[in-house]
């Protein structure tokens, strides 16, 4: 599997993300909603989520948006260009675990050992877990 | 020097995270009282202290008995504290919701949760004071676990050796002892050792799980069988059929009956042998080309109907066999797409939108 992350480690210091991200071609999707394993990501004109456009930059190492205990399921946000992120609280009335701005010429990358690279192209987006109905309502996990 | 300090430092502090984590799986609450168990040291220590002193020497008894309560009026500082940083809040906030579920005011909670520190260390002191066998647990209480105190002894270790200075007899024993040992008490005069297991297997949360075999076995032959944490039969690893997976009693063992067969032998299997009827048709998965959802009308397993929604992978994996994923939803949706859709709560309109999924 031929992930971003892997390759910017590879790269060490003198990474350049945007070189990177261009040699290996990683499908974008822009204003549509897409999937990674557990969690989506949704244009926030689509949900009723109150959204507001987080100002928090996503540093070069990512933000792990579901941080799995032995990184088998982590799914880590990457930015190539200024991205914003902030994190919410699951809550399965409300499943949203983030929200995400992608100003114009910046993608963001969602990296997973298993599930590959997912761009996300400019605009507002919600990222969500599933929730599924066992005894109560719960959250699920890859 | 330093370099190399903080990257030691760095690495043990990984894998003292690592080795945490590997024994913590309790409740939230149960791991704020591990961090209690800390500060309960010069507490318990002072406690026992009491019981000679008054003999000998009542006027150091009186000091020493000052000197108790105030180190229990610290703790319940130290409590406060800690409820109202961020760890509390995470470990109040279940507390809080069902507060407010049983039409708690603002007010009335911030009241409940304000005693929550003088309660617990009220809760702690009668333990401590007035049950012998809670003494006795006291004494017990490892102090150099081997499932998580390797860290210290490593970091120390390696410290000395980097440094240049002489190794340490004593601490080499420890580490000695602790690398032969599992759970172990030393005590003065006596010491009760066990045995480490044969066998350990667990899941990416630290949790005991094994699909084929016991998750914990002995030299003895003594051994468990786990499914993500749960103590299950060991039938129930090879697969259980769906008579067998109705006929269990405990609804937390049913369902990792069902997950357990389904890995084993696909949900589909599962599905016909358990005669759960389709709900609707199959549709192709929006955005996701070679995919199929369906819906199955689920019962026997939890005490209310559920439906399962199935997503049949389009490619065929080298061993003949589809990836198959099963996730539970309401038993009052009917339609496939609808049911994605409910999984993370939007519109089956917007899921339709669906451009890609991985």
């Amino acid at each position: 599997m031929n992930l971003l992350s892997n390759q910017l480690q590879a790269a060490g210091e003198s990474a350049d993300i945007a070189d990177i991200f261009a040699q290996l071609e990683v499908p974008t999707i822009t204003g549509l909603p897409q999937h990674q394993g557990d969690i989506s990501v949704i244009p926030a004109s689509m949900v009723d989520d109150g959204y507001s456009r987080p100002t928090a930059p996503v540093p070069a190492v990512g933000v792990a948006v579901v941080q799995g205990e032995a990184t088998s399921n982590t799914h880590l946000l990457l930015a190539v260009g200024p991205v914003f992120y902030l994190a919410r609280e699951f809550d399965v009335e409300l499943p949203t675990i983030g929200y995400l701005f992608v100003p114009e010429g910046s993608t963001a990358v969602l990296d997973h050992p298993e599930h590959g690279n997912s761009g996300i192209g400019a605009g507002e987006y919600v990222i969500r877990a599933k929730r599924t109905q066992a005894e109560a309502l719960e959250r699920v996990y890859d | 020097m330093l370099l190399v300090a903080v990257r030691l430092r760095d690495a043990v502090l990984s894998f003292h995270r690592w080795s945490v984590m590997m024994t913590e799986r309790d409740t939230k609450l149960g791991r704020l009282s591990e961090k209690l168990s800390a500060q309960l040291e010069p507490l318990w220590t002072a406690s026992l202290n009491l019981r000679e002193i008054e003999k000998e020497n009542p006027m150091e008894y009186l000091s020493m008995k000052e000197l108790k309560s105030k180190l229990w009026k610290d703790l319940e500082v130290k409590l406060t504290v800690t409820l109202s940083g961020p760890f509390g809040q995470m470990v109040t906030a279940d507390l809080r919701k069902q507060l407010a579920a049983a039409n708690y005011t603002e007010k009335q909670i911030e009241a409940v949760l304000a005693l929550l520190p003088s309660r617990i260390v009220e809760n702690m002191k009668n333990d401590l004071e007035t049950s012998s066998y809670s003494q006795i647990k006291e004494q017990l209480r490892c102090q150099l676990n081997s499932w998580s105190e390797p860290y210290w002894l490593t970091l120390y270790k390696h410290a000395l050796k980097i440094s240049g200075l002489e190794d340490s007899e004593r601490l080499n024993a420890l580490a000695e002892a602790v690398q032969a040992n599992s759970w172990w008490w030393p005590m003065e005069g006596i010491a009760v050792l066990t045995e480490r297991p044969v066998r350990l297997m667990l899941d990416d949360d630290g949790q005991l799980h094994a699909e084929d075999g016991p998750a914990v076995a002995y030299r003895d032959g003594y051994c468990g069988y786990y499914w993500h944490g749960i103590n299950v039969p060991a039938s129930l690893i090879d697969g259980w059929s769906a008579q067998q997976i109705m006929q269990e009693r405990n609804s937390e063992i049913r369902r990792c009956a069902v997950e357990a067969v389904a890995g084993r032998h696909g949900w589909q299997y599962l599905v016909s042998d358990a005669g759960w009827p389709q709900v609707g048709k199959t549709v192709d998965d929006p955005g996701n080309p070679g995919q199929t959802l369906s819906l199955y009308r689920m019962e026997g397993v939890y005490p209310e109907p559920v439906n399962l929604l199935l997503m049949v992978n389009g490619t065929v994996e080298r061993d003949g066999t589809r990836r198959e994923f099963g996730e539970t939803v309401p038993a009052s949706i009917s339609d496939p797409v609808a049911a994605a859709a409910w999984q993370i709560k939007v519109s089956p309109e917007v899921y339709r939108l669906s451009a890609r999924r991985t």
